[in-house]
């Protein structure tokens, strides 16, 4: 039983219930759910943010990377958005890097 | 009797200061995200799981466990309080809770769910107390090949017994299985779905993958949600008095006791959780109440079933969990790879190897819901207060610790990157009613099932019979395909009845 055994069964099981339910789909009505484009959006850039981020400039420019594209999701004001961005990473700080001992520079001059 | 000699080892274990200090943390995390709606017990277990890693595995189950029961407590109150509900579980207390706090009595209301939560947990651990070595001794005679089996019977009834559709459950957890496969063969160290990506050599991160689904796309959600629930006007909540009446003692005990017995046998079922069990125990209260009209508009046995169901659930979830290494739902799927990443490998051995571990773990649950019902009774005012913290200042918070503790896993932004796409996964599998728990229980089984498989093949020389010759993978797996079959059974059933409804004409 080579290391390929299984993924063929689990794919071909896969690919036969991805027919199961495609095929009967086609036959019925339905709606689509209309998705929330904008928290969609910002959130995954916000996560993007971050892991692009905090390799090269550290930490804390991650977060506010973070904390600036989360705040298009909703409609938030400049100085919250600021005063947001300053708090989370004084906390993130503290109790990641100083708190648990998390090997994240804060911020990162030489790359 | 044996079983006192190892309530006092585990009671030993449970009061060493580390752990107790993680208990308390864990319950009161618990209760914290129970309280708040738009995150649960889930988002935060796998957003704590990076913390196990530098933490003795004892001390970080007592943690992740006492927040999983810890948000059954919780998720109550903003039931009551706000019609919403803190959990999934909380949500059919609503339908009670809420009317009772119209009526003035949210005091009362909070302090029977409570009393509830406890009664329920109580017995929920008594049973877990009682039953588990029995049930793990048994399952040490099963074989590579009755795992397996008994495996696949776990998936499927997982699959097909929570919520939506079963042929998508069971979709979502050969998902799960083909996610799963991505890494290094442990056998013959090839490659596998690695694409060249160095950062896969060991598989997705379990971390990030759980995060993504549940945490990314459930913020996701609850934006939209929260948005519309902050322009509701918040009700004035005075805690005078929260002492019940007699009238109330004596509706609700019977309830609790009722609601605990339905929440036990469900939280043992995989793929029943903690909100079945729930539902199931308001059902029942009123269809056998004398007067069912009072349901619905405050009746305290509406509150308390339900939570008495919930909590009972919680806590019976971790036998199969930890006696047969058989994750009921998403969250025990979480702690078993919280065990596996530490080294402890879970099934029926866990009871015997693991002894500190097993019942340091079921003395911690003790402790921890007395801790709890003094952490929901006196300091009930914080709970309340915090429930006025705005959501566009806590969403930022919960993304940015998700990402860092994804992080923190290996030190590696590749990881954060999995979450968002992950995050897109989930959020498009929300979007069109797939399930994300059974994904979670099939990546995180799939390795064990292949190691079964691959090893009961190796016993039997490559025959597949063996799986229908031993009597007791034989028996899992006819469970398996009746259950198969009533499920598709009863959805051709609820086909055909809908199709009667919408042409009544003939």
């Amino acid at each position: 039983m080579g290391p390929g055994y299984f993924p063929v069964i689990i794919g071909s099981l896969v690919s036969l219930f991805g027919i199961l339910l495609f095929i009967p789909a086609l036959f019925r009505e339905g709606t689509i759910k209309n998705p929330d484009w904008r928290p969609f959006l910002t959130i995954c850039a916000s996560v993007f943010a971050f892991a692009m981020i905090v390799e090269k400039f550290g930490l804390v420019p991650a977060t506010v990377g973070l904390t600036v594209a989360a705040a298009f999701a909703e409609n938030v004001r400049p100085l919250q958005i600021v005063l947001l961005a300053i708090g989370l990473s004084i906390i993130g700080v503290v109790v990641f890097s100083h708190g648990l001992g998390i090997p994240v520079p804060a911020f990162r001059w030489n790359r | 009797m044996d079983m006192f000699a190892n309530l006092a080892l585990g009671f030993q274990e449970a009061f060493a200061f580390q752990n107790l200090m993680y208990c308390f943390f864990g319950v009161f995390l618990g209760t914290f995200i129970g309280v708040l709606p738009g995150i649960g017990p889930l988002a935060t277990i796998s957003m704590l799981l990076p913390l196990t890693f530098h933490v003795p595995p004892t001390a970080a189950l007592v943690m992740l466990a006492g927040i999983y029961y810890g948000a059954q407590y919780g998720g109550s109150t903003a039931s009551i309080l706000m019609n919403l509900p803190g959990t999934p579980a909380a949500a059919v207390v609503c339908l009670d809770g809420y009317p009772m706090a119209k009526n003035g009595r949210a005091g009362v209301a909070l302090f029977m769910t409570t009393i509830a939560s406890f009664v329920g947990s109580t017995i929920g651990i008594i049973i877990l107390t009682a039953f588990s070595p029995a049930l793990a001794g048994v399952a040490l005679a099963f074989g590579p090949a009755d795992y397996f089996s008994m495996m696949v019977l776990g998936l499927v009834a997982a699959a097909a017994l929570a919520q939506g559709s079963p042929a998508k459950g069971i979709a979502m957890v050969l998902f799960g299985l083909a996610l799963g496969v991505v890494g290094t063969d442990v056998q013959t160290g090839q490659q596998r779905f690695t694409f060249g990506i160095p950062e896969l050599a060991d598989g997705f991160n379990l971390v990030a993958l759980a995060m993504g689904l549940f945490g990314v796309s459930e913020v996701i959600t609850s934006i939209r949600r929260m948005r519309e629930i902050n322009k509701q006007k918040q009700e004035k909540i005075t805690l005078r008095s929260m002492v019940p009446t007699k009238d109330d003692v004596r509706q609700s005990w019977p309830a609790m006791l009722r609601g605990s017995g339905v929440g036990a046998f469900f939280g043992t079922l995989p793929g029943a959780g903690t909100t079945i069990a729930s539902f199931i125990a308001y059902a029942i209260e009123k269809r056998s109440a004398r007067k069912p009209e009072r349901f619905g508009r405050g009746a305290v046995e509406g509150i308390s079933a339900p939570e008495a169901a919930s909590n009972a659930s919680a806590q019976t979830a971790f036998i199969p969990t930890l006696t047969l290494g058989i994750p009921g739902d998403a969250v025990m799927a979480l702690m078993l790879g919280a065990m596996i990443i530490q080294g402890i490998q879970p099934g029926p051995s866990l009871v015997t190897e693991h002894p500190h571990l097993f019942w340091g773990l079921i003395a911690s649950f003790w402790i921890g819901n007395v801790l709890l019902v003094i952490l929901n009774i006196p300091l009930i005012g914080i709970w309340v207060r915090m429930l006025r913290i705005p959501y566009s200042i806590l969403y930022p918070a919960i993304l940015l610790f998700i990402c860092i503790g994804v992080f923190s896993v290996n030190n590696n932004a590749f990881d954060v990157l999995l979450v968002m796409i992950f995050g897109v996964v989930g959020y498009v599998m929300t979007l069109l009613k797939f399930e994300p728990a059974p994904l979670i229980l099939g990546f995180i089984l799939g390795p064990l099932m292949e190691e079964h498989l691959r090893r009961a093949m190796l016993l039997s020389r490559g025959d597949a019979m063996v799986f229908l010759e031993r009597p007791v993978s034989a028996t899992f797996l006819a469970v398996t395909a009746a259950l198969l079959g009533w499920s598709l059974f009863s959805a051709v059933k609820q086909q055909r009845m809908a199709r009667r409804q919408l042409a009544p004409a003939r």
